[in-house]
């Protein structure tokens, strides 16, 4: 489902922020990314996204290959992927259920069919009493839940997560990661990228990978 | 095809409203687009009235023949029946030589001299209208041959009247139109320069938009609606301006009017003449949020 192949970015500096990174997940897999800061987990996050473009190797997502990917149809391509961000980025001035709403309404979704997507969106986070409210009322976990409805009301096959659990406590943490958990046992692929090792203890099976200064240094797969 | 339009509906009152959000901002905008599409409006309307009167007069010479004074009393009421009978004269006026020297010494630096005149001077004067629409060598073949009529003294034609006229209307009209291009690009830089801001106030929302699969397109259209409605509202402000600085400038240029020419009718800018600026402006609005957009566009979602 996602597949790097010898990929490497630079921006241009010294060092190459990814550096011949080469793995796979299969559809249902979930995987844990993890490293220091600046060892290049959100620039792999970038390139699945193709907010940046890899500088050499071959990157597929989907069965699409983002190298040859048009320019024109990357809002296509991204409408198949659900993203967390660790600052959720929900839109201050828009209803929770607006903001849950929004890749339906860029995807061109009938109106009739919104309601009731974000709806089940929001029930599937617990935040169905919360959908008229603006999201500055929210507190952080629960904030953090309405970008994960917004990432998930497309039902896409590939579920990104940057840093989900970075401004939550641990509690709200746990419950963050379980809704991951559904998704994937639910045939999404999952790729959570995080600096927070208890998390992926906690759960079995899983993928973990470990980036270094750009290198993929470790792969390995944790049994239950 | 029903959603779509529905769609375009939806960003059209959210477009509304984003003005809304932003009244003295909005309102900034919509003034200053305004006032610098009255300008030209309201050369314009001057200047459709100036040459609307023109046309009717101004484009045509009057002659003056000065009647033959051998040629007898009678003569001058039969050289003007016989020039009414003429296809290329519109209208003939006979100011016999008494009521010429009569309005001679109405005039203040020559009424010193009434009474003192052993005899008239002045010939009897045919003031000759000729038909509209002939060229200046129209005319002048009109006086050559007037001037071959029996009893016909001389003929003075007044070309230079006509050529100064002539000359002063195109000259503002130019300075209308160069002002109408001079103007309109303004209005595009300040919708340009106002959908700018709006796009840096929404850079985040432009961001998420773009990441959750919204196309160029789709980004694009809110401000294209945003900047189409300040052009059109923009240059009905402007429409107001015009009609209000008519309603003060129309008596005075009545009067002038009247005074010069015995015209006194003004009118304001015929409606399709207003509807062309509004759609001009609305282009424009259009034209320069789209090219705003994608240039930011380009900056913030590279790729």
């Amino acid at each position: 489902m996602i597949r790097f192949s010898q990929v490497s970015k630079s921006y241009g500096g010294p060092k190459d922020a990814l550096s011949a990174v080469t793995f796979h997940l299969e559809p249902g897999e979930i995987a844990f990314l993890t490293g220091h800061s600046g060892a290049g987990k959100s620039t792999l996050l970038k390139l699945i996204l193709v907010m940046e473009r890899a500088t050499r190797g071959q990157l597929v997502i989907g069965g699409i290959n983002l190298g040859k990917l048009p320019r024109r149809r990357i809002p296509h391509y991204r409408r198949g992927l659900g993203v967390v961000f660790q600052e959720n980025r929900l839109l201050a001035d828009r209803s929770v259920a607006d903001n849950v709403a929004l890749p339906l309404v860029v995807s061109g979704v009938p109106h009739r069919d919104v309601g009731r997507r974000v709806r089940a969106a929001l029930d599937k986070v617990g935040l169905l009493w919360a959908e008229r409210r603006l999201p500055e009322v929210l507190s952080g976990g629960e904030q953090q839940r309405v970008g994960i409805a917004r990432a998930v009301v497309n039902k896409p096959a590939i579920l990104l997560a940057d840093e989900p659990t970075g401004n939550v406590d641990d509690a709200m943490a746990s419950q963050i990661m379980d809704l991951f958990h559904q998704f994937s046992r639910h045939g999404v692929t999952v790729l959570i990228a995080t600096h927070d090792l208890r998390q992926v203890s906690r759960f079995r099976p899983c993928r973990h990978l470990v980036l270094e200064g750009g290198r993929l240094l470790g792969d390995r797969v944790l049994a239950a | 095809m029903k959603s779509l339009l529905l769609r375009h509906a939806q960003v059209l009152v959210a477009g509304l409203g984003r003005l809304c959000r932003h009244p003295l901002s909005s309102l900034l905008t919509l003034g200053g687009i305004g006032v610098a599409l009255a300008v030209p409006l309201t050369l314009y309307v001057l200047v459709q009235n100036l040459s609307s009167v023109f046309g009717d007069f101004g484009d045509t010479p009057r002659m003056s023949i000065y009647v033959d004074r051998d040629a007898g009393e009678r003569a001058a009421g039969l050289l003007a029946d016989r020039l009414r009978d003429d296809t290329q004269v519109d209208r003939v006026t006979l100011i016999p030589r008494d009521q010429g020297l009569a309005q001679l010494f109405d005039l203040d630096a020559l009424a010193p001299l009434r009474g003192r005149l052993v005899e008239n001077p002045l010939p009897d004067v045919l003031e000759v209208m000729p038909i509209a629409g002939l060229d200046e060598g129209g005319y002048r073949e009109l006086a050559a041959r007037l001037a071959r009529m029996d009893g016909v003294g001389d003929v003075q034609i007044d070309l230079a009247w006509v050529a100064r006229l002539r000359a002063v209307t195109e000259l503002v009209a130019v300075v209308v139109q160069v002002f109408w291009v001079l103007l309109l690009g303004g209005v595009a830089m300040v919708i340009s320069n106002s959908v700018r801001l709006s796009l840096v106030t929404a850079r985040e929302e432009i961001e998420v938009i773009s990441l959750v699969g919204g196309s160029e397109a789709f980004i694009r259209r809110p401000f294209l609606y945003s900047g189409t409605l300040q052009g059109v509202i923009g240059a009905l402000v402007a429409v107001v301006v015009a009609m209000g600085v008519h309603v003060l400038v129309a008596p005075a240029l009545s009067r002038l009017m009247e005074a010069y020419l015995g015209m006194s009718t003004v009118s304001f800018a015929s409606a399709s003449t207003l509807a062309n600026v509004v759609v001009a402006s609305g282009s424009l609005g259009w034209l320069a949020s789209w090219i705003t957009v994608s240039r930011y566009l380009r900056q913030v979602l590279p790729r």
